[in-house]
């Protein structure tokens, strides 16, 4: 059975050579009966349409990206509340277990197959000086997500949504002042423009990557189990483990450039910046009770807390 | 079924349906959901209509086109065009050809401010031909530099040929532009150059106007200031790199408005058709790239462009010989198709063998925008042409594409040697800081 | 029919207006003062759909779309109308089931909360207002092929 696979990132990208490497596995696990066809960088369909084209059977599988759908998945925003993942490997594995409970709810016209995560991602200024909340007043920041994007408004920051290949370009051109994204922006030139990182890691970023039901029910019993072996929370760590492997290794190579500023800031100046994050926190929780009637928002929202703290990856475990 | 074969299915049926005058744009969008329902299914095929469009219609991305166009509306509307064909014939008319030069560097001027080609012919034909019939010159000659001239529209950036490039590549559009304006001049230079040689072959053609005084001639220089400032405002802004080229492009239209109503020049009135005739350029775009998106997707699921990459790289040629191909393909497609409509359809097929091949995305961009301006002048189907043909009634179609002929030797000059000194294109673009 | 078709212009050309002064005043404001109009690039981008969906539909009347003429110019006068007729069916049916999947689009952008960034406007709203277009545009060209199987020869685009 040929499976047909969209992602909306360059074939150079880590997550895509890491998904070639699950296909590759999957392949193997189905003896062979499954070929996993993957068509990168757009070609099936634009970013923010990925859910949709895996839904509708466009195609049979997709990476989505949830953020570029503001409002539309609330539960899943979760991930993108700041100062509440301290990692992005075991954090991973503990999202993904969690959120398999409220699939059904929130995309249930999909099968919810892997969950995958960037690096911590923090902010990265044109200029020196962003120590405080306050500091940020005024900056044209480019936003992560909408979650973020939120939080940057409350701290008084200007907006300036882009795609990520623009950010660039962006920068170059001063149309923004700084950037959250993890430090393999690096892979992008971003740091050239933007070479002053807070070392902060603040928030984290998610993929989700479904499959159509029908094709999944299409499926022979080995096939199904092979792919069943394949969507797993052990999966979604073991290729966000080779992300933040990947982020790290940009982070040592900036450390060691020059041109590059990556400072430090008090232990009371971190409490002030994870202070901020309260009005999000709730705003998030407060858009899933009003969009389930039988979901509290706060409630699973502390789960997931819980859940982070027993995989070691709440953002107070690494402090 | 298989790919190949219902790729070859595909492009037959589009043929098919564009020579029975479906619109480009629709008979690629067809082909499109037909030809995946062929590999997918029909509901994935259907389903593909649920977001592409609206996605395509709604790209902010895409927002520099009609900003541009609109740029060239209010320009035109304005009177620019006017103003700057007489401040050219104020310094050039009276040498021999000099009102043909003056069309061609009128033409140039408000290129720079215009993206489109059909614009530029349409209002040169009206504030140009009559003063050189009134001089007497050959109508088919003056005619034809009025249609050569109207390329330098896509050719002298702005270009919407050059914008639809840079953006189906996701190459920097300010990069682009700039490495245009080179080679636009060299346009500009080799028209002249053919001016010259027909008028010292034929000099019954092109008599020798009258010259302007002095005085004239600076009252005719203090009129273009507009044009300049406009010119320098969205290009200096882009080549420092201080805006985004929607932002530059929002710039150029509203700058160009605002300067028009303080002249006298825009009432209201003005500006609402002025917005109209943007928005029906914009609409006849937009539905080519609507329709192109929906084939892409189609070419994407049968492999078409890697299995052509992959068929073009193995060959056993020459880069240079399979582009001297590639261009000359270009040239006889530009003969029959719409320019724009040929870059959307081809670039998505062409440019991963190209890139593969080792040449430079930027230089590729100029050159196919090159060629396919051509096709606006060459018979049978040259759309500079018709726009003439339908303006002034009295030369015919013929008559102009006889006229055309000295300048459609000169694009080929120009052709070849931007194809052996790429530098012509990406001189500039190297030095942008 | 021609007011109609006025009135559908002014206002798609009144949008493609507003999207122009909406990236200017963001730009200006954003330089200048340092301060920005919320969800200004997306109510851009969604204004230009409108217009462009509503622009289409009345290029399909006036038969201003681009379109390969070697045939159509070759031929009689009398063939080439059937010419016309043949591609207004395509035509009907492309822009037929693109009204069908773009009224599915509302109900389903409807049903998920979807909105934009920062002001959280729902989608759908701009989404209905560009799919009146599509609507728009199938309806037309109904009327343009009733036309030219009425006229005794070919229409030549206005
Ligand atoms: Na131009
Ligand atoms: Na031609």
């Amino acid at each position: 059975t040929d499976m047909t696979m969209s992602t909306w990132l360059p074939p150079a990208h880590i997550l895509s050579t890491e998904l070639e490497g699950w296909a590759a596995s999957l392949e193997e696990a189905s003896d062979g009966s499954l070929n996993v066809d993957i068509y990168p960088s757009q070609q099936l369909g634009a970013a923010p349409d990925h859910y949709d084209m895996a839904r509708d059977g466009i195609v049979d599988m997709a990476l989505v990206s949830p953020a570029y759908n503001a409002g539309r998945f609330p539960i899943f925003a979760y991930v993108e509340i700041p100062f509440s993942f301290g990692n992005s490997t075991t954090g991973t594995r503990a999202f993904h277990e969690w959120f398999l409970d409220y699939a059904g709810a929130e995309m249930g016209d999909v099968k919810v197959c892997l969950i995958t995560l960037h690096a911590p991602g923090l902010m990265h200024f044109a200029k020196e000086g962003v120590e405080t909340p306050e500091d940020l007043s005024g900056l044209r920041m480019r936003p992560a997500g909408p979650t973020v994007a939120e939080w940057l408004t409350q701290q008084g920051a200007n907006i300036v949504p882009s795609s990520l290949p623009e950010v660039r370009e962006l920068a170059d051109r001063n149309v923004i002042d700084g950037t959250t994204l993890p430090w393999d922006m690096a892979d992008f030139g971003i740091h050239e423009a933007l070479s002053f990182h807070l070392d902060m890691p603040m928030y984290v970023g998610a993929q989700v990557h479904v499959i159509n039901p029908s094709f999944y029910d299409s499926l022979s019993d080995d096939e199904r189990a092979a792919v069943d072996s394949h969507c797993t929370p052990e999966w979604s760590e073991r290729i966000s483990t080779a992300w933040f492997d990947e982020a790290e290794r940009f982070r040592v190579q900036l450390s060691e450039d020059d041109s590059q500023t990556i400072y430090a800031i008090s232990a009371d100046q971190k409490a002030a910046w994870r202070a901020t994050s309260d009005p999000v926190r709730d705003a998030g929780y407060a858009a899933v009770s009003a969009k389930y009637a039988d979901i509290d928002g706060a409630e699973i929202g502390a789960m997931l807390q819980e859940k982070l703290e027993a995989a070691g990856a709440a953002y107070d475990s690494v402090e | 079924m298989e790919g190949e074969l219902v790729a070859i299915l595909g492009f037959s049926a589009l043929f098919v349906l564009m020579i029975l005058r479906v619109p480009v744009g629709i008979a690629m969008g067809l082909v499109g959901v037909f030809g995946f329902m062929a590999m997918r299914g029909v509901g994935p095929g259907l389903n593909l209509l649920l977001n592409s469009p609206f996605r395509t219609a709604s790209d902010y991305t895409l927002s520099v086109v009609p900003m541009f166009v609109l740029m060239g509306v209010f320009a035109s509307r304005s009177g620019m065009s006017s103003e700057l064909f007489r401040v050219s014939r104020a310094f050039v008319g009276h040498r021999r050809g000099g009102l043909a030069v003056s069309t061609i560097l009128a033409c140039a001027g408000f290129a720079a401010i215009n993206g489109s080609s059909l614009a530029t012919a349409a209002t040169m034909t009206k504030i140009a031909m009559p003063e050189m019939r009134r001089e007497g010159y050959e109508a088919s000659f003056a005619a034809g530099s009025i249609a050569a001239g109207g390329t330098l529209g896509i050719i002298i950036p702005p270009s919407v040929a050059m914008l639809v490039y840079a953006i189906l590549t996701e190459q920097d559009v300010a990069s682009l532009f700039i490495a245009g304006i080179l080679p636009g001049l060299l346009a500009v230079a080799l028209y002249s150059g053919a001016i010259w040689i027909v008028s010292f072959r034929r000099p019954e053609a092109f008599p020798v106007a009258q010259r302007t005084d002095r005085r004239e001639r600076i009252i005719a220089l203090r009129d273009v200031w507009a044009t300049l400032l406009l010119f320098s405002l969205v290009f200096g802004s882009m080549y420092l790199g201080v805006v985004t080229v929607a932002e530059a492009a929002a710039l150029g239209a509203v700058g160009t408005m605002i300067i028009g109503v303080l002249r006298g020049r825009l009432d209201f009135p003005a500006i609402r058709e002025c917005l109209i005739e943007a928005l029906r350029t914009t609409a006849s775009i937009f539905t080519i790239a609507i329709g192109a998106f929906l084939f892409g997707y189609f070419l994407a699921i049968t492999r078409t462009t890697q299995n052509l990459t992959g068929f073009i790289t193995a060959l056993d040629m020459a880069p240079a010989m399979i582009m001297a191909l590639l261009l000359l393909g270009y040239l006889l497609l530009g003969a029959f198709v719409d320019e724009i409509a040929i870059v959307i359809l081809t670039i998505p097929i062409v440019y991963p063998a190209v890139i593969a091949m080792g040449f430079d995305p930027i230089w590729f961009g100029v050159i196919i925008v090159m060629t396919v301006s051509i096709g606006l002048i060459s018979p049978p189907v040259g759309m500079n042409v018709y726009v003439i043909n339908s303006i002034d009634r009295e030369i015919g179609l013929v008559g102009i594409f006889k006229g055309v002929m000295p300048f459609l030797a000169a694009d080929l000059v120009r052709l070849l040697l931007l194809s052996i000194f790429p530098a012509i294109s990406l001189l500039l673009p190297s030095l942008m800081p | 029919m021609a007011r109609v078709i006025r009135w559908i212009e002014v206002f798609a050309g009144y949008s493609i207006g507003v999207v122009a002064l909406l990236t200017f005043f963001e730009a200006l404001l954003r330089y200048v003062f340092r301060v920005q109009i919320p969800d200004a690039y997306s109510f851009a981008g969604l204004l230009q759909a409108v217009a462009v969906f509503w622009g289409i539909s009345t290029a399909t009347y006036a038969g201003r779309h681009i379109t390969v003429d070697i045939l159509w110019e070759a031929l009689p006068k009398s063939l080439a109308r059937w010419i016309d007729v043949f591609a207004g069916l395509v035509s009907l049916l492309f822009f037929g089931l693109l009204s069908v999947m773009l009224f599915r689009k509302i109900l389903i952008s409807a049903g998920s909360s979807e909105a934009t960034n920062q002001l959280h406007v729902p989608l759908w709203i701009f989404i209905a207002a560009a799919a009146i277009g599509v609507f728009a545009a199938t309806f037309l060209n109904l009327v343009r092929i009733f036309e030219h199987l009425r006229s005794a020869t070919r229409v030549k685009e206005s």
